[in-house]
């Protein structure tokens, strides 16, 4: 479990900019460099050049339109060989969406995980929309269903304490969020793709249009409204 | 000549363009004598480039002056002639709708065809595409740069056997240009992207000379359409200045770009943007310029020093492309940039 109380993280239910607005202004009011630069990471998708170059462009125009300053935004579709100064250039890292198995084994296997604690642990901010969301959390198997090859590592970030987290979430996901639960004994925070949390230290508020449902590990669910604060 | 599988009827299944894919594939190496591609360096499957190798053989002998035929589209544009194909205009690299911003593909010619459903071409294309990867941004060096001309052809609805015919075609110009069969080989890739809203399959042909990557031929099927039977494409690209490398040897940039690549890099880039009309601004399309224009300012050069290679590229691109901008006003828009992100003092 992560205690760092220089951590800023974003995590984003996994809807399109109009649904994640309030968390993305949020995100983008809290990058306090000069700069403002922003490392955009979109490796959870499935995607070739053409893909990649519309994502390029969504990021962009998604993020942009919240700032009335220009913000300088990067792209990496490859994490192999990169260093802790590579990273270092920038002010915030946002991990955009797709298969989460295939996001996480790429961030092992490039040992980026590592790179990408040190970045945190200083202070750097991270934003997560859905697969991005999923690998903060304590164990990425509340998406079971996305290991579709045999992908080995499931173990995430654990930047929420002891929770997993599940995005696009919607009541008919609950039986398999506590067939989770009895699994792997973590409590569950669950998304819909109108909410969002932000985590400073180990103070979450929420941040949305939805309020955030949490499981405990009884499977019991509680409602957090949106504005409300608590800790980890 | 029509061969066995000209003639596909609309219930033709997967399994059916995978036998015959397959097959086609088969006979084609075989004829061509041609291998497949291995290495040891770890890839992502995203369908990322293939790293690039510290050396290559062919960079050992960096004395070939460089290849005149392909200073200009011409002698592509006959060679394709010569095969059947007509040559189409490219587009600018300003992308009205589509998916992307910017061109980032030959294959783009075939948007209004794919996104908007209009009339299939009947005739085999090619086009000398200026196209802008901008997710390359932050790779420029040996074999990457933002932009690049994407030589490639396509054809609308074609038979498995159609598509390596064309295959073959760009084997027979590789050969012309100089290159030799024998160092050519080839991985394959099964993909299900997806454009926009469109999401369809892909058999990848990845070419390899040398153990560098020049190109792919991607046989597209399955390509939903609201009022008519779902397309197929046959789309082959390479990107030339790889080939032009590959010829030259040594450096994959001139005596002067190797100074500082991405210098040089993002001024190529900046005047065919401007040269293409665009403008600045803080977000859409102006955005890239800008963030060139930002990252070019980062480095020591000064402003008006960039100006000569600004005005290079741009008749570099005038040979390529048709710039709406012309070429004092389009260094105007880019130098008032430059000078708008400098930290020079006048």
């Amino acid at each position: 479990m992560d205690n760092n109380k220089n951590k800023k993280i974003f995590i984003s239910g996994g809807g399109g900019e109009k649904d994640s607005y309030p968390l993305d202004k949020e995100f983008i009011q809290g990058i306090e460099g000069d700069r403002k630069s922003i490392l955009y990471i979109p490796i959870a998708m499935n995607a070739d050049p053409i893909k990649y170059e519309a994502c390029y462009d969504w990021i962009i125009n998604s993020l942009a339109a919240l700032s009335g300053e220009f913000l300088d935004i990067a792209m990496w579709t490859n994490l192999n060989d990169k260093t802790e100064e590579d990273l270092n250039k920038f002010d915030a890292v946002y991990i955009g969406g797709g298969n989460t198995f295939k996001l996480l084994q790429h961030i092992y296997e490039s040992n980026f995980f590592s790179i990408l604690r040190k970045f945190i642990n200083k202070g750097g901010i991270i934003y997560g929309g859905s697969a991005g969301a999923i690998i903060m959390g304590k164990n990425i198997n509340t998406v079971s269903e996305e290991n579709d090859r045999n992908y080995i590592y499931n173990e995430g970030l654990s930047m929420v304490g002891d929770y997993s987290i599940i995005c696009h979430y919607q009541e008919n996901l609950d039986e398999k969020i506590v067939k989770y639960i009895a699994t792997y004994n973590n409590p569950v925070i669950a998304l819909s793709e109108r909410s969002g949390i932000r985590i400073v230290g180990d103070s979450v508020k929420v941040v949305g249009y939805d309020p955030i449902i949490v499981f405990n590990l009884n499977k019991e669910k509680s409602v957090i409204e949106c504005g409300v604060e608590f800790s980890l | 000549m029509q061969n066995k599988f000209e003639i596909m009827p609309n219930n033709f299944e997967e399994k059916d363009f995978s036998l015959a894919y397959h097959a086609e594939l088969e006979r084609f190496m075989k004829t061509n004598k041609l291998e497949f591609y291995s290495s040891d360096k770890r890839e992502i499957e995203n369908g990322d480039s293939t790293p690039l190798m510290e050396k290559y053989t062919f960079q050992a002998n960096p004395e070939n002056p460089e290849s005149m035929e392909l200073e200009t589209p011409e002698f592509l544009n006959s060679f394709f002639e010569s095969k059947g194909y007509g040559v189409t205009k490219p587009k600018s690299i300003i992308n009205k709708g589509g998916t992307t911003l910017f061109v980032s593909a030959g294959v783009q010619v075939l948007d209004d065809m794919v996104f908007n459903e209009k009339k299939i071409s009947e005739k085999k294309l090619f086009v000398a595409q200026p196209v802008f990867r901008t997710q390359y941004m932050d790779q420029v060096g040996e074999g990457f740069s933002t932009t690049f001309i994407n030589i490639a052809s396509e054809i609308a609805n074609p038979s498995v056997a159609n598509h390596f015919d064309a295959i073959n075609d760009w084997v027979c110009l590789l050969e012309k240009l100089g290159l030799k069969k024998e160092k050519i080989t080839l991985k394959t890739r099964e993909k299900e992207p997806q454009w926009g809203d469109k999401k369809f399959k892909d058999f990848i042909l990845m070419i390899y000379y040398d153990g560098l990557e020049i190109g792919d031929a991607n046989y597209i099927y399955d390509i939903p359409q609201k009022t008519r039977d779902s397309l197929k494409i046959s789309d082959i690209g390479f990107g030339l200045e790889r080939i032009k490398w590959i010829l030259k040897g040594g450096s994959y940039f001139n005596e002067k770009e190797a100074e500082d690549p991405r210098v040089f890099d993002y001024c190529k880039t900046m005047a065919l943007l401007t040269g293409s009309g665009l403008r600045p601004s803080n977000k859409e399309h102006g955005y890239r310029l800008r963030q060139l224009s930002k990252r070019l300012m980062d480095s020591d050069k000064k402003f008006d020093e960039l100006i000569p290679a600004l005005r290079y590229y741009y008749n570099y691109w005038k040979k390529w492309t048709y710039l709406t901008m012309p070429e004092s006003g389009a260094i105007e828009v880019a130098n008032t940039e430059n000078k708008r992100n400098s930290k020079q003092v006048d």
